[in-house]
């Protein structure tokens, strides 16, 4: 597998701009599933 | 040292007095203070889930503590009895949609709606409405978070000296 | 789980001690309250709207401050600047709130509102994200002739056209640098203070943008003399709220906790990077909050029945604090390891200080 796709996601700002929102829309949606289901 | 040590006990000394504030009822007495219009005081929390089919029959009377269904008749600038969180207005139970008079009882039929802020939903309970902080409490507010925030800033800057860290000023103009 | 008595709900204390971290690392790092992103917050945790504004407002006063105390440890705070535009973001401030309750009486709707906000977050994104990118590149261009790559680097010829208004009384602002006057400081003070007060959008990412682009300032220097601003407004905000009912001080002291925490990383932070840094970080705020804007507009717009829109706009919300900070972070850590000699992705090196 090569791992020329993956290294985009640090060598270019966008991609590493791309990666750490996947992260951070992944937290939101643990902290609501865990948290505030119930509020909404 | 000392730096650290001064602030961090100014620090503590002030969350102590929020905690007491806090703990001994008199954060909830200073904010439930005094009636803002005409109605009933209530505890909102204890009707929460009346509905049209299951309303909630709250007692009217003159109690000094309100526990459970009950309220308390109150005109603008009354004192609020302990336990209350809100007024029931004279206006909403002319009204009749969510709350009426019915002899000495309320009829709660609908104890919250939809309501939107910011574009995100909540439930408007009838917490909080009619309600007058004591003037002071605003003061002292702003007071507490200023001390804290100032407290605090000192107390972490103390703590970078300690541990011996040394953070110069930035050079802005460096290289211009 | 906490009981707050105030607002009648219980909540976990850790989510609130969260966002006061997230929230103040990024306030520290690139000077804004954080507003935007925290009343929503408190919404969806259950804080009654009209309370989550005030609570959010009051603890932006305690934050700031702590962010406040460390830049002036750092040398970023001109206090001439700050001082004069107080006055100005106050009558600001005041007018815009002022003009939009009339606006509101002659029933103008939110939607206009919402579409006007989105505009000028999305203008000023544009203007930071294009200006950003060509100090960035300029930069780049300058260590690879080897010349020496400066604390700042900006491109924006704006700041001549204002800092050469010749108005009585002019300013001499020490720490920045800048010989303006008064008028021209008291004026953007104004005109970000009626946004922030009209279209609710924070003082801070209006503020410090027209600190860098109209006064000159360098971003390190807007960032930290920003924040005081954002104490005295916030400070005022909080006052103004509390006697409203709409502040409980226990919320506003757990984030508080975690702000202290957060603030100081975020403000330590600024000496690890140069200013296109902090303006990167500044645009990726705006443009993510006009989308969150933008979701919540189209949930309006689609009466208010496509449920998975607000949902999005929350994920958003928190996201996005969390993607700032971890932003932050990173950048901390690419510099810390580019000092020491070790890999970074290449666009790293401009954007620190080694």
């Amino acid at each position: 597998m090569s791992p020329k796709p993956l290294r985009w996601f640090f060598d270019s700002m966008l991609g590493y701009w791309v990666l750490l929102l996947a992260v951070s829309l992944g937290a939101a949606a643990a902290i609501y599933e865990i948290w505030l289901k119930g509020n909404m | 040292m000392v730096k650290f040590v001064f602030w961090a006990l100014v620090a503590v000394a002030l969350f102590t007095v929020a905690w007491r504030s806090y703990s001994t009822g008199q954060m909830a007495a200073w904010y439930y203070y005094r009636a803002s219009a005409d109605g009933f005081a209530v505890n909102a929390t204890y009707f929460v889930n009346a509905t049209v089919e299951a309303p909630a029959l709250l007692e009217v009377g003159a109690f000094e503590r309100i526990e459970g269904l009950q309220a308390v008749p109150v005109k603008a600038g009354d004192r609020l009895p302990a336990n209350a969180n809100g007024l029931i207005l004279t206006s909403v139970l002319e009204e009749g949609k969510r709350a009426r008079l019915e002899g000495e009882a309320i009829v709660v039929t609908q104890p919250w709606k939809i309501a939107e802020s910011k574009g995100f939903k909540y439930k408007d309970t009838f917490k909080h409405k009619g309600v007058q902080t004591y003037p002071w409490a605003a003061a002292w507010n702003v007071a507490m978070t200023l001390g804290i925030g100032l407290a605090l800033g000192f107390m972490a800057e103390g703590f970078t000296d300690l541990l011996g860290i040394k953070l110069e000023k930035i050079r802005h103009f460096e290289g211009h | 789980m906490f009981e707050f008595v105030v607002s009648g709900i219980v909540a976990p204390i850790f989510l609130l001690v969260f966002v006061g971290f997230t929230v103040g690392t990024v306030g520290g790092f690139i000077g804004v309250g954080g507003g935007y992103m925290v009343t929503p917050a408190l919404i969806v945790f259950g804080f009654p709207g009209y309370m989550a504004s005030g609570i959010d407002m009051t603890h932006i006063a305690g934050k700031a401050l702590v962010s406040t105390v460390r830049h002036r440890q750092l040398g970023n705070i001109d206090w001439t600047l700050a001082l004069s535009m107080v006055a100005g973001t106050m009558l600001g401030v005041e007018l815009g709130v002022r003009v939009l309750v009339y606006f509101k009486h002659l029933g103008i709707s939110g939607v206009v509102l919402l579409i006007t906000s989105v505009v000028v977050m999305f203008g000023l994104f544009l203007y930071t994200q294009v200006e950003t990118r060509r100090a960035h590149r300029q930069a780049e261009a300058m260590a690879r002739e080897g010349r020496k790559v400066g604390r700042e680097i900006q491109t924006s010829r704006l700041p001549q056209i204002f800092q050469n208004i010749p108005l009585f009384p002019i300013v001499r602002c020490s720490t920045a640098r800048i010989v303006v006057s008064m008028w021209v400081i008291v004026l953007i003070g104004i005109v970000t203070g009626f946004l922030a007060g009209f279209l609710g959008v924070g003082g801070g990412f209006v503020r410090v943008p027209a600190l860098v682009y109209l006064v000159g300032a360098s971003t390190h220097i807007a960032v930290g003399t920003d924040l005081v601003e954002i104490v005295v407004s916030g400070g005022y905000g909080a006052l103004r709220h509390s006697i409203e009912g709409h502040v409980d001080m226990m919320a506003v002291l757990f984030m508080i906790c975690g702000a202290l925490f957060g603030a100081q990383f975020g403000s330590i932070a600024t000496a690890y990077v140069r200013g296109p840094a902090i303006r990167y970080i500044l645009s990726y705020s705006l443009i993510l909050a006009t989308l969150g804007a933008v979701l919540r507009l189209l949930y309006v717009l689609t009466g208010q029945t496509l449920e998975v829109l607000a949902l999005l706009a929350v994920m958003l919300t928190l996201g996005e604090m969390i993607f700032l900070c971890l932003f932050i972070i990173s950048l901390v850590v690419f510099a810390v390891r580019h000092k020491h000699g070790k890999s970074v992705p290449p666009w790293v090196p401009a954007l620190v200080v080694s």
